[in-house]
């Protein structure tokens, strides 16, 4: 019975809810030393999102309790692999790495870099078609930003320190 | 209603070759992408939206609004060669339309689907022209009261018809009002939420949020799903000339499921994908060959079709007239019209309408350029949703942070982005739906700046939300609407017991 619970508790959505819980809770404290006026609006809109997580959490358990008892979980879609997700997260990692590498090398040199290591990683082998599709998107997103928008484009840290 | 030197000065300005080869190119590329299944005009405008800078307020509209209507102009394509919609719009094409591809008719049902979305199309953009300026004039009675009510009241629409539960919806749209207080309250001045950061005392801008919470997130589930291509290579054969000239055999079925669409469109929260179904549900009710929907008529393909494209414009019609967005993209669009100073509103109407109808105007060909380029490129389409997602992830990724950081030139807005690209994929994975928190973000400072306002006007006196008449019928509708998913349970409920009962007496 409490591996049960145990298992109940521990559902992403009763995580997110209890944690938005605590979170709205702690921000609410904060909020209610802010000058009146400046405290009214998100005051009661974290009051609410509190309350609505309240009501969520406790609607997601029942519907988890359900669910477990009478066995009926054949019409949920098959959740991703373990490989998938680590992909995500792979991913996501590779996000923060590009926006760091675009600083330190400069748009052109970090966005080639980025475009081939990350295509070569997520399974893409054909190196002919992986090096020209690199130019390629680097060489179009320079085109539009740098050249037809004159938008500033990260020059490379790295580069700047060589210079001096 | 319009001055006919602005139409004229209108059309000169969207003849110009820089504007028209614009409308070409963003056509192209808004069909390549709809195309694409999973990645919709959410994904679309927010990587385009920062491109919009540097233009004037006109044309930046344009780019905008045509790449909305390519993108839904594109997912009918792969919704009938692959039985997967570009996009949701599309989702209701599929069951009429992959059954004309099996029987050899992929081509036709282009057509069709080319032929109606242009005529869809033109209603809703006429519905565009001719009703919003009746609802911009009536918007000008507005005060804060009733600014306020009607924010509450496209939130509440939102996140009640947003997909998953009222509740989620609810929570979704209230962390959006909270990420937008944060930085220097418009009211006090005093720093809300900013932790001591700098960063943050300027508030979050827009870009990043909705780059990250609709281009990146849709990019880390697209890798979820493990496919190594978008979809497999799908057949195209049958003439697409015969399908263009079929929908003028349906007449009938044009103008009502475009109705329906430019219906739904203009109520707040109601997508394309709503009319897209609503449209072909009426459709097979009231056709006589009801039965044989499904197995592919014509008439299935004409009418989601027509619909999700008047839909489109139509959803433009709240956005620009009252500031409550139509639904999701309408929200970007919104924020789009935002960030090039203008105030959506009689406003809008009344001081800028040269830019409304240069918008207009584009909307206009580009329609003629959609079902042009549109009924040519199909062709090629099955060829490009074979594109390796290991190579179109990065390159998405690629646009959508330097579009980030051109704008501001700011790193940590590049890093706002992929949080909120993090946090937006967690929560539509559990269920919490995205666009609540976007429209509630964009709305929060519109909001509030009306609520204290209205209590300012009032002096003090909440009764002024409930006690105005049109701020009154707003709040009823909000109660309604929050009021009645319960009650037509219970409605229901109780309906069968009675019939329950009835059929357990003895006769």
């Amino acid at each position: 019975m409490t591996r049960h619970m145990f298992k109940v508790v521990l559902t992403p959505v009763f995580i997110i809810d209890f944690g938005l819980i605590i979170l709205c809770t702690i921000c609410l404290t904060y909020v209610l030393n802010y000058p009146e006026l400046a405290r009214v609006f998100p005051g009661l809109v974290l009051a609410m999102v509190v309350v609505a997580a309240f009501f969520d959490l406790i609607k997601s358990l029942r519907q988890e309790l359900r669910a477990d008892t009478d066995e009926v979980k054949e019409n949920q879609v098959a959740p991703p692999t373990g490989a998938h997700k680590l992909k995500v997260v792979y991913l996501a990692f590779l996000m923060f790495v590009f926006s760091f590498l675009m600083l330190f090398f400069g748009y052109i040199l970090g966005t080639l870099l980025f475009l081939f290591f990350s295509g070569w990683t997520l399974g893409y082998r054909n190196i002919k078609r992986l090096t020209l599709s690199t130019l390629i998107i680097t060489m179009s997103v320079y085109l539009i930003f740098g050249v037809i928008m004159d938008a500033f484009l990260p020059k490379g840290i790295i580069f700047s320190i060589l210079g001096e | 209603m319009y001055n006919l030197d602005a139409w004229l000065s209108a059309l000169g300005i969207v003849f110009q070759w820089q504007n028209l080869l614009m409308i070409c190119g963003v056509s192209l590329i808004g069909l390549t992408i709809g195309f694409l299944p999973g990645i919709g005009p959410m994904t679309a405008l927010p990587l385009f939206l920062p491109i919009t800078y540097g233009m004037q307020p006109g044309p930046a509209l344009i780019l905008l609004a045509v790449l909305y209507m390519s993108v839904t102009y594109g997912g009918s394509v792969s919704a009938i060669l692959l039985n997967t919609p570009g996009t949701a719009a599309s989702a209701a094409t599929c069951l009429d339309g992959y059954p004309m591809a099996k029987k050899g008719k992929g081509g036709v049902a282009i057509g069709i689907s080319m032929m109606s979305s242009f005529i869809g199309g033109f209603v809703g953009i006429a519905g565009l022209v001719f009703i919003s300026p009746l609802i911009a004039d009536f918007a000008m009675q507005f005060q804060p009261a009733e600014y306020f009510m009607l924010a509450a009241l496209g939130l509440v629409l939102i996140a009640a018809s947003s997909k998953g539960s009222i509740l989620k919806g609810f929570i979704a749209g209230g962390l959006g009002f909270l990420v937008s207080s944060v930085g220097m309250d418009i009211i006090t001045g005093f720093s809300r939420f900013t932790w001591g950061s700098v960063y943050l005392k300027g508030g979050i801008p827009l870009e990043p949020i909705v780059i990250g919470l609709f281009a990146f997130s849709e990019v880390l589930s697209l890798i979820e799903q493990g496919n190594k291509t978008i979809s497999e290579k799908g057949e195209l054969s049958g003439k697409i000339i015969e399908g263009l000239l079929e929908p003028f055999k349906h007449i009938k079925t044009l103008i009502r499921s475009s109705l329906i669409g430019l219906g739904i469109g203009v109520i707040p929260g109601e997508g394309s994908a709503v009319a897209n179904f609503t449209a072909y549900l009426a459709e097979a009710r009231s056709s006589s060959r009801g039965k044989d929907f499904g197995t592919g008529v014509p008439e299935g393909v004409i009418a989601p079709e027509a619909a999700n494209n008047a839909c489109v414009a139509g959803a433009l019609i709240p956005t620009l007239t009252l500031g409550i967005p139509g639904g999701g993209v309408a929200a970007i669009f919104m924020g789009g019209v935002m960030i090039h100073g203008l105030n959506p509103g009689f406003e809008l109407f009344s001081r800028h309408q040269d830019i409304l109808i240069i918008l207009f105007v584009g909307l206009i060909i580009a329609n003629f350029l959609l079902l042009f380029c549109g009924s040519i490129l199909s062709r090629y389409a099955a060829k490009v949703t074979v594109i390796p997602i290991s190579i179109l992830a990065p390159s998405i990724i690629t646009l959508g942070v330097i579009s980030t950081y051109a704008i501001r030139s700011q790193p940590l807005d590049v890093l706002a982005a992929i949080v909120a690209g993090i946090f937006g994929y967690v929560m539509k994975k559990y269920g919490y739906n995205m666009i609540p928190f976007l429209v509630a973000f964009i709305l929060s400072p519109i909001a509030e700046k009306s609520y204290h306002q209205a209590l300012m006007l009032s002096e003090g006196s909440y009764a002024t939300f409930v006690l105005r008449p049109m701020s009154g019928i707003f709040f009823l509708l909000i109660v309604f609407v929050l009021v009645w998913p319960y009650l037509s349970k219970w409605l229901k409920k109780s309906k069968s017991d009675s019939l329950t009962t009835k059929s357990s007496l003895p006769s």
